[in-house]
């Protein structure tokens, strides 16, 4: 790592590896990711590990020169999207798992603090991962559809028709 | 913020509310993340040895590591 210098842009001493640098980028995006993280997971818990796990992702990649430092808050975004994503789609093949082995509800756990409610997160357990990523970046995060499609790596149409799907659904459980 | 257009009052007041949630959610510390970072690096350090005496492969390692989360879960559905 090298000499700290504060005039420098923050891309730029991220990408000659300063250590000052990756605090400061910590520091500076880890309020807005840890919205993110936790509105995809809904649990303080899983929204910690995403990410824990994407800081280490970040840190790997600036290391080995897959990342050179530039835009840290879209590519940290990004990141962070598809690691929830992933982990959104674990979970539920979880889910699935649990079901079919116990054939019975788990017993309610105690509410975590600092955590969405449990009504909150009842809804937005009824969506599914991609439908659930696109209505939170959307609505939350304020990204565009074209922003989306970008970061989920598909057409801007399939986005709008996610988004449509999304507010369907929110729909029927609210009618539920 | 919520710039959504969808013309349900109600599923805008959803979103909305849940953008309060998130707001009034305190993030980890900067000192929090470190410290777990600094535990799964240091189970990695307390792991490596016993792979390391297995007599697997480097590559065989990494491709492990990368993929012990998704090796569990085939694990178990091979077992269903």
């Amino acid at each position: 790592m090298g000499s700290p210098d504060e005039n420098t842009p923050l891309d730029e001493r991220l990408r000659d590896l300063e250590e000052a640098a990756f605090e400061e980028f910590v520091a500076l995006t880890r309020a807005s990711l840890w919205r993110l993280a936790l509105g995809m997971m809904g649990e303080k818990m899983h929204a910690e590990d995403v990410l824990q796990d994407c800081y280490i992702r970040a840190y790997d990649c600036l290391m080995d020169r897959r990342w050179d430092g530039k835009h840290p808050h879209a590519w940290m975004r990004t990141v962070v999207t598809r690691e929830s994503l992933r982990q959104l789609k674990r979970r539920r093949r979880w889910q699935r798992i649990r079901a079919h082995l116990h054939r019975e509800r788990p017993p309610p756990r105690a509410p975590e603090p600092n955590a969405i409610p449990a009504s909150m997160r009842a809804h937005l357990d009824v969506l599914p991962p991609m439908q659930r990523v696109a209505i939170l970046l959307f609505s939350l995060e304020g990204a565009s559809t074209q922003d989306i499609a970008r970061t989920l790596g598909k057409s801007q149409g399939a986005i709008e028709q996610l988004l449509v799907r999304a507010r369907r659904t929110l729909r029927q459980r609210l009618d539920s | 913020m919520t710039h959504d257009t969808s013309p349900d009052p109600q599923v805008n007041a959803l979103l909305a509310e849940l953008g309060a949630h998130l707001d009034e959610a305190t993030p980890p510390s900067t000192l929090e993340l470190s410290t777990r970072a600094l535990n799964t690096a240091r189970h990695t350090v307390l792991i490596w040895p016993l792979i390391a005496a297995s007599g697997l492969g480097a590559a065989s390692i990494t491709a492990l590591f990368m993929h012990l989360r998704s090796l569990e879960e085939m694990l178990i559905l091979h077992a269903l």
